[in-house]
């Protein structure tokens, strides 16, 4: 499915190519935002510079998209929204491997996966307490 | 009450059949809707110069004014947010009749969904520049059709309530029995049990195949005027006691998940209070609804929002017998868009028109005040009109 970009967008796309989840922060208030916009909406201003997300969070909800079937990734796939440690929610999709399911409250961390033949981040359950 | 109040009236209603496979085009299918509406008041074309519609509609205003052949036309305006908007038209039509903008306004939906471009796949609509790149955001991470993105904000919506799949059940269930005895339903003569809904199979978890509306060919029209005008036609007025649109902070269509609250529920709140407010009504004054379903969880919310019960308790209400005829408040009494057809919620609208005419096949009695809500889960609109 051919992406659809714009100024507002661009640095985004150009994190995922270099394997970074990139959401904008503030300069002057340091708020995090997405989806991707001009103005930061606690403060107005229009200063703002990429900010790398990183490490894990937990799934505030989740689907299990079954059909129709998907032309870039196999059915049945998962999608997760995920309140990262950092302080902001993303989108993304979910590798499991059965029997564990996806669950509100599991604790999940983001990764690039070179499998996906579109170069995005998934998330994967992080195992035990242990690995916390 | 605001000084919209009872100024403007549907007096006029009309549809195609609803179908998989039209046969013609969405024009033709446009015009076939109005003409029905207005033969139905008994006005004509010439008497048309207002049209309202929805953004994703095909038909422009002029074409369609022209194939009616319509001679002035002093107003039109269209709503997006697909079936977010599925009751703005009206509200728009109101308050171009009571500010005498226009004197006769026809709000259409018309198209062929299920033979055409079908909503149900992955694919990207015709939106506004700023829409495509939020679909696009989304979509690269696979999340690509309106059920999945409808399923989060649902699924969230389970955790915080406890709501489970035997519940939403009971909507689907229920739109299937009101749509066994309407012969313009999908649904006609096919009734379901929980069985059959549990059985379904899974399309975006939490949403199996029988919590989704029926992708369908068809237009529904209806003709705005004002009271006054609306009394010395040929059908009983059904007056715009009140309508409403609403977005708050952070709403976005679909994938407005990004803040705390994105609970189907925000944006329905919001117009439940403008609605009853500038209409001066209360929950216990309305006799039946039309309930948005595009899918049978989004009733829910739509349910608490409203006021028929307290926020994380329609579970409970939904049972018993509580929204089919007979009910405490029967909802969706033609079948709903899980059971008649999915025209976008103007379906809808003219079901809520026959109740209060006595007209309907599946007649509720004593009906005054009917609320008629729009898709949740994006920004939304609602309308209650009465006679």
């Amino acid at each position: 499915m051919a992406i659809h970009s714009s100024k507002d967008y661009d640095f985004f796309y150009a994190g995922l190519a270099e394997k970074q989840i990139l959401v904008q922060r503030c300069q002057q208030c340091e708020k995090l935002r997405n989806p991707p916009s001009p103005a930061c909406a606690s403060c107005g201003s229009l200063e703002w510079a990429p900010f790398e997300i990183r490490g894990r969070g937990t799934v505030n909800s989740f689907t299990v998209h079954h059909y129709p079937p998907l032309a870039d990734f196999p059915v049945p796939h998962i999608l997760a929204l995920v309140d990262m440690d950092a302080g902001i929610r993303l989108l993304g999709g979910m590798h499991i491997a059965p029997p564990v399911e996806p669950a509100i409250g599991m604790r999940v961390q983001a990764r690039f996966d070179d499998a996906l033949t579109t170069p995005v981040y998934r998330f994967y359950p992080v195992p035990t307490k242990a690995a916390e | 009450m605001t000084s919209l109040t009872n100024k403007a009236a549907i007096a006029g209603i009309g549809s195609t059949e609803f179908s998989k496979d039209s046969g013609r085009s969405e024009m033709q299918l446009a015009v076939e809707a109005i003409q029905a509406a207005l033969n139905d008041c008994g006005l004509s074309a010439s008497d048309v110069d207002g049209l309202c519609t929805y953004t994703l509609d095909n038909n422009s205003e002029c074409h369609v004014f022209n194939a009616i052949g319509g001679d002035e036309l002093n107003f039109f305006s269209r709503v997006s947010y697909g079936g977010g908007g599925a009751c703005a038209p009206l509200l728009h039509a109101a308050m171009a009749v009571a500010t005498g903008t226009a004197k006769t306004v026809v709000c259409y939906r018309a198209m062929n969904e299920r033979s055409g471009l079908r909503f149900g796949k992955p694919t990207v609509f015709q939106l506004p520049e700023s829409e495509m790149l939020t679909f696009s955001y989304h979509a690269i991470h696979g999340l690509q059709t309106a059920a999945a993105m409808f399923a989060l904000p649902m699924r969230r919506y389970m955790h915080l309530t406890g709501a489970q799949s035997e519940d939403f059940g009971e909507v689907s269930v229920a739109a299937r029995f009101h749509a066994s005895t309407n012969p313009a339903a999908f649904f006609y003569r096919r009734p379901i049990t929980l069985d059959d809904y549990m059985e379904s199979r899974m399309i975006a978890d939490p949403f199996r195949l029988l919590d989704c509306c029926q992708e369908s060919d068809g237009a529904v029209a209806v003709v705005v005027t004002s009271a006054e005008r609306a009394r010395d036609l040929k059908q009983r007025p059904a007056y715009i006691r009140s309508g409403a649109q609403a977005a708050s902070r952070g709403s976005s269509g679909l994938v407005g998940f990004y803040r705390d609250d994105y609970d189907p529920w925000v944006e329905c709140a919001q117009v439940a209070r403008r609605l009853y407010g500038n209409a001066g009504l209360i929950p216990q004054d309305i006799q039946t609804a039309i309930i948005y379903d595009h899918f049978a969880p989004g009733v829910f919310p739509a349910l608490e929002a409203y006021g028929f019960c307290a926020r994380g308790e329609a579970k409970d209400f939904v049972k018993n017998g509580n929204i089919v005829l007979g009910g405490q408040l029967p909802i969706n009494p033609h079948g709903g868009q899980l059971g008649e057809a999915y025209i976008h919620g103007m379906n809808g609208v003219a079901e809520a028109v026959r109740q209060l005419r006595g007209q309907a096949i599946n007649q509720i009695n004593g009906v005054e005040n009917i609320l008629v809500t729009s898709g949740n889960g994006l920004p939304t609109s609602g309308t209650i009109i009465g006679i």
